[in-house]
């Protein structure tokens, strides 16, 4: 498939996903050019968004395999990696493969769960292998983590560590849907529309045809210019006055591959720096760490990538 | 004030001048030289004229005639004079060639008279031989004056005529657009300037619609098809700026131009544009004539459409700027009051320049010097102030003051010195003129004074006019910068006006033009076309662009941060970190060192004592106390081994109450 293919299939992937989940257009397309961009999605917001319909009806139209974890805190790490088990009917030792043995895995309130926990999906989500008893098992390709949290912090619930959310591609906010997206939320929930029975929604794709437009990002070309563009934004986040500790070269690098993915999405084998600017926010707003009192003030991630694209020239610029 | 006490003041001014200045002739008409003039009888203090007059007063041979010239020292004048002429302003008497530029009425004056105060003056004169006579030199001055004006119109309407050829054929241009011809590929290409061949397009950085319209069309052909593409983008984004339609800034992406230009008619040939320079600059697509030429069909309607909005703007302007009318007086010319001004001024006389109509004027004004013809609205005015007491100062002749007072101006030249009437022979002033007009006095009549002759008519005259006085003078050019310098005509001018007040009002052409409105001030000042002007354009832009002139925001509110902040952060860095634990170390090691410097400051005391202490300090069981610290002193002591719990967020708190009650926070 050339790339007008890919890009059109990814928009009937987006169409076909969004009779589902109505009013989240823009959550889709983020969480396919995270998918195309071989990157997991952190996803926060509040619940009863359809944060885990989404992730069942991508499964559904990308005909992936899916599996869910509900972290809590005493979710152990071999509940999410599988363990070695003695079988007494064969009589020797297996290994049971965890949940993460799949192809789309969401986990669900990734934050509940302790530390050491979360840290046995550091490999999986790096390496996208698991190691256990000295084996090193490979992922499923593609393997991709959507993680959900919920932004209201309560008791019972443990920060990312740093290290694990810089394995997150991107962290998407998700908001309220608007009043017409609501009521058409409404219109098929009357209709008979069930959350739980995704058998409607049409089979668009394909664990191959992920895989090849994951591979296709390799054809997507950039411009020098474009990398020094992305160096710049990144370079300026770890000087940046409210900021503690800026975005790595991890991030660098996400940004530009979901540059590439966001080019193949729009259809074209280059890069502009539109698409590293529309998804700055999403690369950068978790991994930067913010000053105390710049938190007290109100500041934000967010504001703090507004404030790096302000002054980041854009290459080639008319002005 | 006597004739006794005048001729002191006489014998003053005898003394203190200069031996070279004594001219003067016998009077044909004495009789007009009897009375008292009200303006030599003004009641102006002056201490050494008191003396002097104790000592005349026995003299019976004093019986000098009247001298109005005498209650400035001609020192003063002298002084003022020097320190006027030496103004930088005063570029008659500077510059060498002032008299050339300025006016012929220099020259001669500077050949009338003896005393000339500006040298550069006369070696200019001297170098341009000055014309024979007042009357030639004016025609002669006229003459040049008017080539000049005649060149200068022509050369005027000759720009102003290859302007407007430039600017309709660049409309045209603009209008019916360029057709481009694709060059022949076997030609070569134009070598680049320097400028274009550097790293950094010219496109960048520039943001006139019009030079990178230009400048695409050299590049394209040129045959450097990218910067072609490049510009063009540019002047679309430039054009759209200027339509009020984009914010243009270099963080600002195409993208973000095109979701501000969402609802616009212009999205689509936008989009279309950036889409394929896009191409061309980030996606190595080949920038071809034909590439070219389809980029420039789309961006052309709409930069036409801006350029032709500046180009009306422009012309609107240029009209507006030819019909201001304003004109000034220069002080510092030839022709100028600079030097009246300034020495009236060194004798503490307020002089101004009157921009109020005349209908109501003041009480404290003493004299009105009218200079230059005057409406008919004004005489009466002018009139009843000299009725009324006053001092009005006339140099024209005008239907309203010659039927009111009777006195007519004489169409008479007359160049050369003027003479004194027989009453003020002997006041040594060596005054000089060159006249276009005399007085005719007419019929005498009571309180009227002559006080200088240009042969034998009168020249500066005066009259009584009811309470008042009107002074005449012959020529408004005898009180010019260029007439005072010579001999004693400052002498002479100041002590006329002085005598008469404190408060000398100037009043020209420029009185009456005073605002009594915002919009009456715009229209005086010929800013009334500029204005509306502006408005229709600012009109225009709101229609085109919309009424947001501006982003409304919410003011950003500085906020002090206390101490209380600063802990209060430092403790939410601890809560991210699970730091909890060293929180509740740190803070009970302190509680504990507190409560024991309060409650056993002599000696140091166990944890036991400690806490029986403060059982009978909060009335608080023992037991608990005792929990408390101790748990406090263990997070000391396994700090580095034990995990943090929500236990010791409780334990912190309770050691925070137990802080309070117990005054150790204070």
């Amino acid at each position: 498939m050339n790339l007008e293919q890919l890009s059109n299939e990814l928009r009937r992937i987006e169409t076909e996903v969004s009779r589902a989940l109505v009013g989240q257009e823009s959550l889709v397309e983020h969480v396919l050019v995270g998918l195309v961009a071989r990157g997991h999605v952190l996803i926060e917001g509040v619940p009863g968004l359809g944060k885990t319909l989404l992730v069942r009806a991508l499964a559904r139209v990308l005909g992936l395999s899916f599996r869910r974890i509900q972290f809590t805190p005493d979710l152990m790490p071999s509940d999410i990696t599988g363990s070695t088990l003695y079988s007494q009917k064969l009589g020797e030792f297996s290994f049971v493969p965890g949940p993460v043995f799949t192809e789309l895995l969401l986990a669900d309130e990734v934050n509940r769960a302790p530390a050491k926990t979360q840290s046995a999906l550091l490999e999986a989500m790096q390496e996208r292998s698991v190691t256990t008893d000295g084996i090193t098992r490979p992922l499923a390709d593609p393997f991709l983590v959507l993680a959900t949290q919920n932004p209201i912090e309560s008791q019972g619930t443990y920060p990312l560590p740093e290290a694990q959310l810089d394995r997150f591609l991107l962290k998407l906010e998700v908001g309220h849907p608007s009043q017409a997206a609501e009521a058409q939320i409404l219109h098929n929930y009357v209709a008979g529309f069930d959350p739980g029975e995704l058998s409607h929604l049409t089979q668009i794709s394909s664990q191959a045809a992920v895989v090849a437009m994951q591979r296709a990002l390799g054809d997507i070309r950039i411009a020098r210019e474009i990398i020094d563009y992305v160096t710049d934004i990144v370079r300026r986040t770890r000087t940046h006055p409210s900021v503690s500790l800026g975005a790595s070269p991890r991030a660098s690098i996400g940004l530009l591959n979901v540059a590439r993915a966001h080019a193949l999405w729009e259809g074209r084998d280059f890069v502009i720096p539109d698409d590293v600017k529309s998804y700055a926010h999403a690369v950068l707003r978790h991994r930067l760490q913010l000053q105390p009192d710049a938190e007290l003030e109100g500041i934000t991630a967010d504001h703090c990538v507004d404030a790096v694209l302000r002054d980041a020239v854009v290459p080639k610029t008319s002005a | 004030m006597s004739r006794v006490k005048l001729s002191g003041m006489l014998a003053l001014l005898v003394i203190g001048s200069l031996p070279a200045a004594v001219h003067a002739t016998p009077n044909d008409d004495p009789s007009r030289s009897m009375s008292l003039s009200p303006a030599a009888s003004s009641d102006v203090e002056q201490p050494e004229e008191h003396e002097e007059n104790q000592e005349d007063e026995d003299d019976p041979s004093a019986e000098v005639p009247l001298s109005p010239f005498s209650s400035i020292p001609r020192e003063d004048v002298e002084r003022s004079l020097s320190r006027a002429l030496s103004s930088p302003d005063a570029s008659f008497c500077n510059e060498k060639l002032a008299a050339v530029r300025d006016d012929p009425l220099l020259c001669s004056l500077s050949q009338l008279s003896v005393r000339q105060r500006c040298p550069g003056l006369r070696a200019a004169c001297a170098a341009k031989p000055a014309p024979s006579s007042a009357s030639d030199s004016s025609f002669a001055g006229s003459l040049l004056g008017k080539g000049l004006a005649t060149v200068g119109n022509l050369v005027f309407w000759l720009v102003l005529l290859v302007l407007l050829l430039v600017l309709m054929v660049a409309l045209a241009r603009i209008l019916v657009g360029v057709e481009f011809v694709a060059p022949d590929p076997r030609r070569k290409a134009l070598p680049l300037s320097p400028s274009a061949a550097s790293a950094v397009p010219r496109h960048v950085g520039e943001s006139d619609v019009a030079r990178l319209w230009s400048l695409a069309e050299q590049s394209a052909l040129s045959s450097h098809f990218e910067d072609a593409v490049a510009a063009l983008q540019a002047a679309l984004i430039h054009a759209l700026r200027i339509s009020g339609k984009l914010h243009v800034s270099p963080a600002q992406t195409n993208g973000d131009y095109l979701r501000a230009l969402r609802s616009d008619e212009s999205y689509g040939a936008a989009r279309d544009v950036f889409r394929s320079v896009e191409a061309v600059q980030f996606g190595g697509a080949p920038a071809s004539a034909e590439l070219y030429r389809r980029l420039f069909e789309r961006v052309q309607p709409i930069v036409v459409r801006v350029l032709s909005v500046l180009l009306l703007c422009a012309f609107c302007f240029a009209e507006s700027g030819c019909s201001n009318a304003l004109s000034g007086l220069a002080d510092g010319g030839g022709r100028g009051l600079g030097v009246l001004t300034q020495v009236l001024r060194d004798q503490q006389v307020t002089v101004r320049r009157r921009i109020r109509a005349l209908t109501e004027i003041e009480s404290d004004v003493s004299a009105i010097l009218v200079v230059g013809e005057q409406s008919d609205e004004a005489w009466p005015h002018l009139l009843k102030f000299a009725e009324a007491g006053g001092m009005l100062v006339v140099t024209e002749s005008s239907e309203a003051l010659a039927k009111a007072t009777n006195v007519h101006y004489l169409s008479e030249t007359y160049k050369g010195r003027l003479d004194l009437p027989a009453d003020l022979q002997k006041v040594p002033l060596e005054l000089s003129a060159v006249a276009r007009h005399a007085l005719d006095l007419g019929a005498a009549v009571q309180g009227e004074q002559t006080y200088a002759l240009a042969g034998k008519h009168p020249y500066v005259a005066e009259r009584s006019y009811g309470d008042g006085t009107v002074l005449y003078f012959g020529d408004d050019e005898f009180l010019s910068n260029a007439s005072l310098s010579v001999g004693d005509n400052a002498l002479f001018v100041v002590n006329l006006l002085r005598n008469n007040g404190r408060v000398v009002e100037l009043v020209g052409p420029w009185t009456g033009g005073g605002a009594s409105s915002t919009l009456s001030s715009l229209t005086k000042a010929g800013l009334g076309a500029l204005v509306a002007q502006l408005a229709l354009l600012a009109l225009l832009f709101a229609w085109h662009g919309g009424t947001a002139f501006g982003v409304r925001r919410d003011p950003v509110a500085v906020r002090r941060r206390a101490f209380r902040d600063h802990v209060l952060a430092l403790g939410e860095s601890y809560r991210r970190a699970r730091a909890t634990r060293f929180a509740l170390a740190t803070y009970g090691s302190w509680l504990i060192e507190r409560l024991r410097e309060r409650l056993s400051p002599q000696q140091p005391i166990g944890l036991i004592d400690l806490a029986g202490r403060m059982a009978a300090k909060v009335e608080q069981p023992e037991s608990q106390l005792m929990l408390l610290l101790t748990e406090a002193r263990e997070a000391q002591d396994d700090l580095n081994v034990a995990q943090p719990s929500p236990a010791d967020l409780t334990t912190l708190e309770k050691l925070e109450s137990l802080t309070l009650r117990a005054g150790a926070s204070k």
